[in-house]
């Protein structure tokens, strides 16, 4: 742990004094490492093979899931949350109705029907004639929703709450919670501005911005998964978007919750702050010794290439990937914590400077998980005081539940719910 | 203060779509490929309408094209002389995508050329199923006159009650007493809110009468800053009443040269239906954001009073508004909902930068801005416009469009 000390001491005077203990989140690589089998051969398994290339074809509106959860993130997102500003279950009802039709419309593209002399025809930002299948969406519901506010406490997804402090977040309540999370994703920023201007339009009197934070994913350089604002390649790992009964068991809420729940998932946002002015003057191999990977070639210690496993068996004291690197605390690749991954959806943020001149920038860390406590809050856990605490800092987030997906063109978000 | 932004004015329009739920569907690709090769459309006294013979009821476009020598404003209108699309200005010789809904039934093109009578084009059956977008009916300047008239009477009346308070304010100053100053301060501010003072609707008076300090070169130490803000600034930030005096005895000479100013000249008509929204979307930009909050911190007491303007002018323009805007009862019940919220609220604060906005002032944001989404398409209905059409359409078409024998 010299390393550590070391560091923060670093922290402490370079920065404001404070303690460096910031820290542990399963914040940028991290977390759910390859597929639901521990995996302990060196070939890159058939699950690990993705490339997690943001220019992918985007996925329709309707659907048993919704749209924005299981493809890799794209170029341009914004992530929005909420705090409703009407009561009761009818104009709940009435608002996630709104809000189906304008998401589902938005995805489909076009021209907009014209509303007559007095208005006009949306914002006008995609031009006359919208491109189709342009957008996904992820409509998520936050703890307060379900209550007797909404005459639905008893509907509420078992594990959902406010979200847990961990002991290195530096959380600003400005950050923090929200009734309903919306992220928008789409290969171009217009199409996502768009988007949440004709979201916000349509519901203005019953939601209001609680906080919002624009994201996207860099083009793969040169190739592979696109990196974080470290420079490391992020989100190699995680469950297989193919496979189902991965899927199943990892990503989409079942057992144990209410029936309407199916289909649905935990989403955890958080905003993860990166330190990147003390970062850049961190040495690479201390960089690649934290995370666990090459910074230039995103393979495992153990070697490889970004898709290899890491090789933890024939590396049992840490001496080619350190026991407390990122990687290796947050996915052991062990049988018993292999139900602890989850699909890690995860945009990068730029947002201005902070009062000591310093660049904010980081990660919108997004998780998606069958049970937040068997997997996102076990993993945080792990990571826990992890060296790259010092680099990272938690400062917002929350938890709420992305809802199943709307089937089709008759059915609208949460209508099991509100059934 | 913010200026007029007239060009924002249509793009704020579009607020009805979402609420009514009536823009759920975009037209799908196939639909769209057909209106590429928009055929043109003829738009000039002697040929208006040729070249439209027949639509399918949904989005109609129109590629217009203004082949007379003088620029028009070309609409869509029905046999009733309800109005569906518009292009304002075409001008000579250029060419516009014109874009309506309509649902099944009998269209003409209106073309309205400056300094000459509109005239109609030839009918057009549209047929088809889709249900289009809602017709308006035109305003005329004749229509509204009246209305602007009453409005301005009624504008009248609390100047002079706010003339009265004025002098009282000047009083208290000049007796040094603060509370009092700042008593008869609250009721002066709270009469000058509900007179529609937004978006410069008096011109320079305004601005010297409630003019903020932003936007003077040295701020709240400007020497030309004057009027209720610059004493609110006074009062609350430990500046010496009867050295404020001065500024009271500025504002009833301002008020007064305002008096004049109402006697003398009237509201331009289309200021007076601007006003309509404008006064709501300052309560939201201006008001609630706390740019106007000197140290009284009376944003809700403000807020009120701008619903209160709102109101009567609702209310004087509502013989206009009522047959044309299905909406307006709607509009009536945010308004009541709005006030009902802002007199539940204990405790308020302006939210500071980067803070969090308190549940309160959440809802009052939400229902002053769904407020000015619901008054956005008043404007634009109650525009004044040229009488494009009567209104029982004659039996024949008006003489000199010749085109029309290419078309039926």
């Amino acid at each position: 742990m010299a390393d550590l000390d070391r560091r923060t001491m670093l922290r402490a005077g370079a920065l404001t004094g404070g303690v460096g203990a910031i820290a542990a989140t399963s914040a940028t690589t991290a977390v759910a490492e390859p597929s639901a089998k521990p995996v302990t051969s060196n070939r890159p398994t058939r699950s690990t093979v993705r490339d997690g290339d943001p220019s992918r074809p985007l996925r329709p509106f309707h659907g048993a899931h919704q749209s924005g959860i299981l493809g890799d993130p794209v170029s341009a997102a914004t992530i929005v949350a909420f705090d409703l500003t009407v009561t009761g279950k009818p104009a709940l009802t009435r608002l996630l109705q709104t809000l189906t039709r304008t998401l589902r419309s938005l995805a489909a593209g076009g021209v907009a029907p014209s509303p007559g002399i007095a208005g006009t025809a949306g914002t006008g930002i995609l031009g006359p004639n919208a491109p189709a299948r342009s957008l996904e969406s992820v409509v998520a519901l936050g703890p307060a929703v379900f209550t007797d506010t909404f005459d639905l406490a008893a509907a509420k997804p078992r594990r959902l709450r406010a979200m847990d402090t961990f002991p290195n977040d530096q959380l600003d309540p400005a950050w923090c919670g929200g009734d309903l999370l919306i992220t928008l994703q789409g290969h171009e920023r217009d199409v996502v501005t768009n988007a949440l201007r004709e979201v916000c339009r349509a519901t203005r009197g019953s939601m209001q911005i609680r906080w919002k934070q624009d994201g996207f994913t860099s083009p793969p350089r040169p190739t592979g998964y696109p990196r974080n604002l470290l420079g490391f390649k992020d989100g190699i790992a995680g469950p297989d978007p193919a496979n189902d009964s991965q899927l199943d068991s990892l990503v989409w809420a079942g057992k144990g919750e209410p029936s309407w729940a199916a289909g649905g998932s935990y989403y955890v946002m958080r905003r993860i702050r990166m330190l990147v002015e003390f970062w850049d003057r961190v040495s690479t191999s201390e960089q690649e010794r934290m995370f666990g990977r090459r910074k230039d070639s995103g393979a495992p210690l153990t070697g490889g290439a970004e898709n290899t496993a890491p090789d933890y068996t024939n590396d049992p004291n840490g001496s080619a990937i350190p026991l407390d690197s990122h990687i290796r605390l947050a996915n052991p690749r062990t049988t018993k914590t292999a139900s602890s991954q989850f699909l890690r959806r995860s945009y990068s943020y730029d947002a201005g400077v902070d009062p000591v001149g310093n660049l904010d920038m980081g990660l919108m860390f997004g998780g998606f998980n069958a049970d937040l406590d068997r997997q996102f809050v076990t993993v945080q856990r792990r990571l826990a005081d992890e060296p790259l605490v010092d680099y990272i800092t938690p400062v917002g987030g929350g938890y709420f539940f992305a809802l199943p997906g709307v089937r089709d063109p008759k059915d609208f978000y949460a209508s099991a719910l509100l059934a | 203060m913010p200026l007029r932004r007239k060009g924002l004015l249509a793009a704020a329009g579009v607020a009805l779509l979402g609420l009514t739920g009536c823009g759920s569907g975009h037209l799908g690709r196939a639909e769209t490929a057909r209106t590429t090769a928009l055929p043109e459309v003829q738009a000039s006294r002697s040929h208006c309408g040729s070249g439209w013979n027949r639509a399918t009821a949904g989005t109609v476009r129109l590629r217009v094209r203004n082949t007379d020598v003088n620029a028009e404003e070309v609409y869509v209108a029905d046999g009733a002389g309800k109005l569906y699309g518009e292009l304002d200005p075409l001008g000579p010789g250029t060419t516009a995508v014109l874009t309506a809904s309509l649902s099944a039934g009998s269209y003409h093109l209106v073309c309205s050329v400056n300094d000459g009578d509109p005239v109609r084009g030839p009918a057009v059956t549209v047929t088809g199923s889709a249900t289009g977008a809602r017709g308006v009916l035109p305003v005329t300047s004749a229509d509204l006159a009246p209305r602007v008239i009453a409005y301005q009477r009624q504008v009248r009346t609390r100047l002079g009650v706010l003339q009265g308070q004025a002098r009282a304010l000047t009083a208290a100053l000049r007796r040094g007493n603060r509370i009092s100053a700042q008593a008869a301060w609250r009721t002066a501010n709270r009469t000058w809110n509900t007179m529609g003072g937004a978006y410069e609707a008096f011109g320079d008076l305004g601005d010297a009468i409630a003019g903020n300090a932003l936007g003077l070169p040295k701020g709240v130490h400007d020497r030309h800053w004057t009027g209720l803000l610059r004493i609110e600034y006074g009062l609350w930030h430990g500046q010496s009443p009867t050295a404020l005096r001065r500024l009271g005895s500025r504002l009833e000479k301002d008020l007064n040269s305002l008096d004049t100013q109402l006697t003398t000249t009237q509201f331009d008509p289309l200021d007076v239906v601007n006003r309509t929204h404008e006064i709501t979307e300052d309560t939201l930009q201006q008001t609630l954001a706390g740019h106007d909050d000197y140290g009284a911190h009376v944003e809700l007491s403000d807020s009120l009073a701008q619903l209160e303007g709102t109101t009567e002018l609702l209310n004087v323009l509502h013989p206009l508004l009522a047959p044309r805007y299905p909406d307006l009862p709607t509009v009536t019940s945010w308004i009541a909902k709005s006030r009902s919220d802002i007199q539940r609220q204990r405790g308020w604060t302006v939210t500071p930068p980067g803070g969090v906005a308190s549940a309160g002032h959440r809802l009052v944001d939400a229902d002053i801005a769904q407020l000015a989404e619901l008054l956005t398409p008043i404007p634009t209905m109650l525009e004044p416009r040229v009488a494009v059409t009567p209104r029982t359409p004659p039996a024949v078409r008006p003489s000199a469009t010749s085109g029309g024998t290419h078309h039926g």
